[in-house]
């Protein structure tokens, strides 16, 4: 506590005032209001008004809100075309199951045609219910919903037994999403919290090192006895988002800083000995967006910026297998059989595909390695189109737009932070996956958020999801009590 | 059977590009739409965004003359600085003089620095924290304001552990090490220099 508190009640009454406040009460003559603008309200909303008046009218109410649209913000209302999207979204799913269940004509295949029944209400009651229970943003959770759709019907054509075990991570994954949702609308001890995510984060990120087995040049993944087979790196992501956000927000001083970018290093330092340098590439750049964000020291940036440059040329002159992933981006076709075998059959599938695709379960997708994670973006290309492709990654930009528009709202500085973090988090993965399947940067093994195969991957970027709708829903309660009748300043 | 699936798939694949058409153009237009009225809606009820602010009353420059309004925000500090979250533009003042949050509809001001605030009158050193409602007035440097927060009505921010001052900086600004930023050695120094001589006032 502080060593000295002084309480100021506002203005002091002069000593006018003092004398002022034993006299009489002055007595107001009682206005009589006039019913005519009333009057007019009605026949305007009823259309009786000229065209005139009903200028007037707009004029005047300009720049005001009115409450069906403060409802349909606040999520307390049905939106159309959120509605619409359900409804495409719930088509597609049901569509494509059933033809990828013709496709394969298996047991596996019938499987998919009986998981119709499970993902499209679960896609419907998230993204119509959930939505009006939790104030979350239901465009969001709509083109989320979507995103996962596609996924899973891709993966049930291409490989039915992993896609029919990514419908039942999606199932999970919504769960995981209500959890987190939850705990960033209701949690108050957010210190508590976040050192308990970190030392979690920090033990469970060792796993690998320890019990891990070494699997296409990296040690990422760890199977457990009762957990199973996991990604600690993917869960790991939370950690350091509540970190940053938490060490970043008020404490502004680099030493205050610290805590969070020590912890940041820490998890570097781990990854980089598991050699799963895409995901210590995420975490390092989600990072510099975030301490940027919060301090807005542009040289203490640059010199971040810098320190990772200078790490990326040390792990190319230190790791081999770095080495033959920028050759293979420079020039794939030196080794077409070899390292640049990968790239070249995305690239193969991509145009084979052409503007509107092979069609569904058509061509040869498992011609490429690693088809059903981190080139399924190839895939889709290829059985849908590029076209499809384009207005997929378009719709990546507007859920990320659509999330920075929400946290731009934000009261406080931890969940600005916190939104901040997430979105470049999941924007920086989809750049990196996207951009090394498609030539322009070289390949980094990552997952592409809510399409790839994996039930962390689907649970990390749920979770996330879980945390934009967390600040929207924080923000849609305050707003919610703003509402008419409350002092909000509508009509 | 091949000949017809690959029909209805070449069919599925149309109708997919004009699902996931149909599904951008909405998206877009509602994402526009809503950011229209979210702005109307700011505009017209600024607390979303602003828990008060500070009217300038006189003793101002020209940077910052009598009328102005100042937004005040959430949480943030106070000084010359521009990356500060109410910026005074009053000569000789600290680029963080100091540090404040509001809860409820109380506002608390932290200062890092000694600076010649003044609440309602009284001199606030290093560390203090002033407690303000609305119609206190601030005087920095000889320009004064009058502070007014904003009716947020429903609004439990009390019951919140958020972090942003921790007791350890309250301590450290009462101590003249300021937020660590500035020329919090020269304010150490004063202030070793200033006990010392209360120690000892023969020397």
């Amino acid at each position: 506590m502080p060593k000295k508190e002084q309480v100021f009640a506002g203005r002091k009454v002069s000593e006018a005032g003092k004398k002022n406040a034993g006299a009489e009460k002055p007595v107001f003559r009682k206005r009589e209001r006039s019913a005519a603008p009333a009057e007019r309200t009605k026949k305007w909303k009823a259309g009786e008004l000229t065209g005139r008046e009903t200028f007037r009218e707009k004029s005047r109410n300009k720049g005001r809100v009115s409450a069906a649209e403060m409802r349909l913000l606040t999520g307390s209302r049905l939106d159309l075309p959120v509605v619409v999207i359900a409804i495409l979204t719930a088509v597609f799913e049901a569509l494509g199951l059933l033809l990828a269940a013709a496709h394969t004509r298996e047991t596996v295949g019938m499987d998919s045609l009986a998981m119709i029944w499970v993902i499209v209400p679960l896609g419907l009651v998230s993204s119509l219910l959930l939505p009006r229970i939790m104030h979350m943003d239901a465009l969001i959770m709509a083109l989320t919903n979507f995103l996962c759709g596609v996924g899973i019907v891709t993966l049930c054509t291409v490989s039915p037994l992993r896609g029919n075990r990514q419908i039942l991570f999606y199932a999970v994954s919504l769960g995981v999403m209500v959890l987190m949702t939850l705990l960033v609308t209701r949690i108050q001890r957010y210190h508590l919290l976040t050192l308990f995510l970190m030392v979690a984060g920090l033990a469970i990120l060792v796993l690998p090192l320890i019990f891990g087995k070494w699997n296409n040049g990296a040690k990422n993944w760890v199977s457990l006895p009762v957990l199973g087979s996991f990604q600690p790196s993917e869960l790991v992501k939370i950690s350091v988002l509540f970190a940053l956000a938490y060490y970043f927000s008020a404490h502004r001083t680099f030493i205050q800083m610290l805590p969070a970018l020590l912890f940041t290093i820490a998890c570097l330092i781990v990854l980089m000995l598991q050699r799963d340098l895409g995901t210590a590439l995420i975490y390092y750049l989600s990072t510099l967006v975030v301490f940027y964000i919060a301090c807005g020291n542009i040289p203490l940036t640059l010199l971040g910026a810098g320190g990772g440059v200078g790490a990326a040329i040390l792990g190319y002159r230190m790791f081999a297998h770095v080495k033959v992933r920028v050759a293979m981006w420079k020039n794939p076709w030196s080794d077409p059989t070899g390292g640049g075998y990968q790239i070249i059959q995305a690239l193969l599938a991509i145009s084979s595909g052409g503007l509107f695709g092979m069609g569904l379960g058509q061509g040869t997708p498992e011609k490429i390695p690693a088809y059903y994670n981190d080139f399924i973006f190839a895939v889709i290309c290829e059985q849908f189109g590029q076209i499809f492709g384009v207005l997929l990654l378009l719709l990546y930009v507007i859920i990320l737009a659509r999330a920075v528009t929400l946290i731009n709202r934000s009261r406080r500085s931890l969940t600005m932070l916190l939104g901040y973090g997430t979105v470049a988090m999941l924007g920086i993965q989809t750049f990196m996956i996207t951009g090394g399947v498609i030539k322009l940067i070289p390949l980094t093994g990552v997952t592409m958020p809510f399409l790839s195969y994996g039930g962390s991957s689907m649970l990390s970027c749920m979770a996330m999801i879980g945390i934009l709708h967390g600040i929207t829903g924080k923000q849609q309660v305050e707003t919610k009590e703003s509402m008419p009748g409350k002092g909000g300043n509508y009509h | 059977m091949s000949a017809w699936y690959s029909v209805l798939a070449m069919g599925f694949g149309y109708l997919s590009a004009a699902i996931i058409l149909l599904i951008v153009v909405i998206s877009i237009r509602k994402t526009v739409k809503d950011r229209g009225i979210w702005k109307r809606a700011a505009a017209g009820q600024r607390q979303l965004e602003y828990a008060g602010e500070l009217v300038v009353l006189g003793g101002g420059s020209k940077r910052l003359p009598a009328g102005e309004v100042l937004s005040v925000p959430y949480e943030g500090t106070i000084g010359l600085a521009s990356g500060c979250d109410v910026v005074l533009s009053i000569r000789r003042l600290h680029l963080r003089a100091a540090f404040f949050w509001v809860e409820g509809q109380r506002m608390y001001l932290v200062p890092v620095q000694r600076e010649a605030i003044q609440v309602d009158g009284e001199m606030l050193r290093p560390g203090d924290e002033a407690v303000m409602t609305t119609g206190a007035r601030i005087t920095v440097n000889g320009v004064s304001m009058e502070l007014h927060l904003y009716e947020s009505p429903g609004l439990e921010t009390e019951k919140l552990e958020y972090p942003y001052v921790t007791r350890a900086r309250r301590i450290q600004a009462h101590r003249g090490r300021g937020s660590g930023i500035g020329n919090s050695g020269s304010v150490r120094r004063k202030e070793k220099g200033r006990k010392k001589a209360e120690e000892n006032p023969e020397r």
